[in-house]
């Protein structure tokens, strides 16, 4: 029933899946995990990511059981009609709000580091604009775009951090007792928020065409985001130490401005960074609104969910703008993971898994 | 159709990508290279509220223009400019120089930041100037900190003996490469991460001349206040129990003679050796390494045993500088001005953990070893 070039290969969806999670949590990861577990908090991102490793296991389990149909419609085989419709349609109003969170976040960021007469509203639209143009087509030009944007994304971050190491104090990672272990448990599951963006592997493994290894792919998607996301804890640590780390918003781009390459003209990265980081949150938003659109079709019930994407653009663009001020978008979006992060990406998955298995539904040659 | 179409883009296009909201041209903007920050003082404050005096140096670029480029050559003013603006708060003093200017300020350029004794010694102050500088996004994290034993805007007055711009006198006075004998340097970015860590740090001072300013000693901060200030020599031994010592000179007496030891090479270890008595020990060892650079006529050093005694001599001295100092730290100031606190977080954290909620008395009565292990590994070119 899938269209011969809504195919994606494993390679492309692991990249998919990279990029998806990358998007704007990375900036301020290093202040969550030093507020968390202070100086040693550069470990929870090792205990974090293996919870999401999990997480994602499970979505790939259920998936695999019907190899060929999207969420939306199997959910209804396993829950029964009313809370299948029900529980794609939350889905696809996470993606959305999710899709949301990023372009208020990528327009406020933007609007305080580089254009600062520009209006929000014409940096959220021109972004989303892009997006729409490129989601409305479906998955395979979606693909196309990570493949190229991943390797540029990747090898620019470094190169760009490489010159943070010079001068930096290894030191600032001690002790390596945490200063609070009760704290423990909440942390992981905070940080495995960061990890959020593997729950589009329920649309993203039914495009996939022939997966052999799937569970290998998305495991080594899940660790390669786990030590990048590591490294740049650590760098960001031992550039600023703990104290200093929790009070900035934007750890990354502060990183960045203390930056400089020794010996070069080139000064304050930022801007060369920020423009890479929005090629980041540019191909979250693309997985995003696609899921939304697709899975608020499927569930409607249209052939072609894409008619959907235009009408979803000014629906998202004025939910961005509704909160007042960057931290009252934080507070929304610290408030949004915990409840329906953890209900997309951890509770249903297991929960849909658990009556598949009972009610011994799967596709023929799952 | 296809007619009106071209047109109806055409004109979309035209109302689409004309025009930015960010475009300032560049001879519009003030490239601030050196900020000075004073506290007002009493008989110039006109205005009840106003607080600071913010100076600020930067290139005069109209100059440059009509000169073509010529740097400073011909008449037609100083190759830079300073201005003072009064204000409330730091942000109304750029603000008040912006508009008075008819320029956008630009602060991204800025290398030096200087803060006055007088604002120093104001916590209240202080901590409003270490908010400021790490919220706003255009002061960057690279310049160099310093206090001024005095007003500020004096260091700005100066008239370098060398250097055309102020600027550039300051700099190459900070820059690492140039050998910081007896300088302590500090960058915005260490400043604001000890202030976030409690306010106990110290920090370069400056002293004004009328032709040059000399960067030696330091400011002694702690609770986020200017408490006192540390002599050359004081500041050289802290400096080597900080291990942020890079070069320098020692001389010692031999023989009726000086002997002087150039430094190149110097680290420190601090070891916890328990308690004591309730009392914390520690050891710190000092391993420095340099050359002998100079002596007097007639006298050998090609000896093993005279290179012996003189490292001896070297221990001895700065074994008694780093106990003056460290008594000066706790007795007189109670402030861990040497980094145990941090040490102890880091290695020690159960201790730590333990003894940081009187740290002060903790560390006024601890019991603190420096051991220093010199040593001579060239003399130059005469036996």
């Amino acid at each position: 029933m899938l269209k011969d070039n809504d195919a994606i290969s494993e390679n492309q969806l692991m990249q998919v899946l990279i990029l998806t999670i990358m998007g704007v949590g990375v900036v301020s990861l290093p202040r969550e995990v030093a507020e968390i577990w202070g100086a040693s908090g550069w470990m929870l991102v090792i205990l974090g990511g293996l919870l999401a490793l999990v997480q994602a296991l499970i979505i790939t389990a259920l998936a695999k059981r019907f190899p060929d149909r999207t969420f939306p419609e199997y959910s209804v085989d396993i829950a029964g009609k009313f809370i299948g419709t029900a529980v794609a349609l939350l889905i696809a109003v996470y993606f959305m709000l999710v899709t949301v969170f990023q372009a208020r976040i990528i327009g406020d960021v933007i609007k305080l580091f580089l254009l600062f007469d520009t209006p929000i509203e014409v940096i959220i639209v021109t972004i989303m604009a892009v997006v729409l143009y490129l989601v409305r087509n479906g998955i395979e030009p979606i693909t196309r775009v990570a493949v190229i944007i991943l390797p540029l994304l990747v090898f620019g971050a470094f190169l760009l951090l490489i010159p943070a190491f010079s001068g930096a104090d290894f030191s600032n990672l001690l002790p390596l007792v945490p200063d609070n272990i009760p704290a423990v448990f909440r942390g992981i599951t905070t940080i495995s928020f960061s990890f959020l963006g593997y729950e589009s592997l329920l649309l993203l493994i039914p495009f996939t065409a022939k997966p052999k290894h799937l569970n290998k792919t998305v495991s080594k998607a899940m660790v390669i985001v786990m030590l990048i996301y590591l490294v740049i804890c650590i760098i960001v640590f031992i550039e600023f130490g703990v104290a200093e780390t929790k009070s900035l918003i934007w750890p990354l781009f502060s990183l960045m401005k203390a930056v400089e390459i020794p010996g070069a003209f080139v000064e304050r990265l930022e801007g060369i960074f920020l423009s890479l980081w929005v090629f980041a949150v540019f191909s979250t938003m693309m997985m995003t609104y696609f899921c939304a659109y697709f899975i608020l079709g499927k569930v409607i019930g249209l052939k072609q969910p894409r008619i959907l994407a235009v009408p979803l653009f000014p629906v998202i663009y004025i939910l961005a703008m509704i909160p007042r001020n960057v931290v009252v978008v934080y507070e929304y979006l610290g408030y949004f993971t915990k409840t329906f992060g953890t209900l997309v990406a951890g509770i249903i998955p297991v929960i849909f898994l658990i009556l598949a298995v009972i009610r011994k539904k799967r596709d023929a040659h799952g | 159709m296809v007619k009106r179409m071209v047109l109806f883009f055409l004109v979309l296009a035209a109302i689409l990508t004309t025009g930015c909201w960010d475009k300032i041209e560049i001879e519009r903007r003030a490239f601030i290279q050196v900020i000075a920050l004073d506290k007002i003082p009493e008989e110039e404050r006109t205005d009840q509220n106003s607080r600071y005096v913010a100076s600020f140096v930067f290139p005069n670029t109209a100059m440059l223009g009509a000169q073509g480029g010529e740097y400073g050559s011909g008449g037609g003013g100083e190759a830079s400019v300073t201005i003072s603006i009064t204000g409330r708060t730091l942000s109304q003093c750029a603000y008040l120089m912006s508009t008075r200017l008819g320029r956008v300020v630009y602060f991204n350029q800025a290398r030096i930041m200087l803060f006055g004794k007088e604002l120093m010694k104001d916590r209240q102050l202080v901590r409003e100037t270490v908010d400021k500088l790490a919220r706003d996004f255009r002061l960057n994290r690279r310049m160099y900190v310093g206090v001024v034993d005095g007003m500020a805007r004096d260091v700005l007055k100066v008239k370098p003996k060398v250097d055309q711009l102020i600027v550039g006198y300051l700099t190459g006075l900070f820059e690492d490469e140039l050998d910081p004998a007896r300088v302590r340097t500090m960058e915005a970015g260490e400043y604001l991460a000890a202030m976030r860590e409690g306010g106990d740090l110290i920090m370069p001072k400056l002293t004004p001349y009328t032709d040059e300013v000399k960067v030696a000693g330091g400011a002694i901060i702690k609770d986020h206040r200017l408490i006192g200030w540390l002599g050359e020599q004081e500041s050289v031994m802290s400096l080597l129990l900080e291990d942020e010592f890079d070069s320098g000179i020692f001389e010692v007496l031999y023989k009726d003679a000086l002997v002087t030891y150039d430094v190149f090479d110097a680290k420190r270890k601090i070891k916890y050796e328990g308690e004591q008595n309730g009392w914390l020990k520690f050891t710190i060892s000092v391993d420095v390494e340099g050359n002998l650079a100079e002596f007097v006529l007639g006298e050998e050093l090609f000896d093993s045993k005279v290179i012996a005694h003189i490292e001896g001599l070297i221990n001895k001295k700065i074994e008694k500088g780093t106990r003056d100092v460290l008594y000066k730290y706790q007795c007189h100031y109670k402030m861990d001005g040497i980094g145990l606190n941090e040490f102890l977080f880091k290695y020690h954290p159960r201790v730590w953990q333990r003894v940081k909620n009187n740290w002060e008395q903790v560390f006024c009565e601890a019991l603190i070893t420096v051991e220093s292990d010199a040593k001579i590994k060239r003399i130059g070119m005469i036996k």
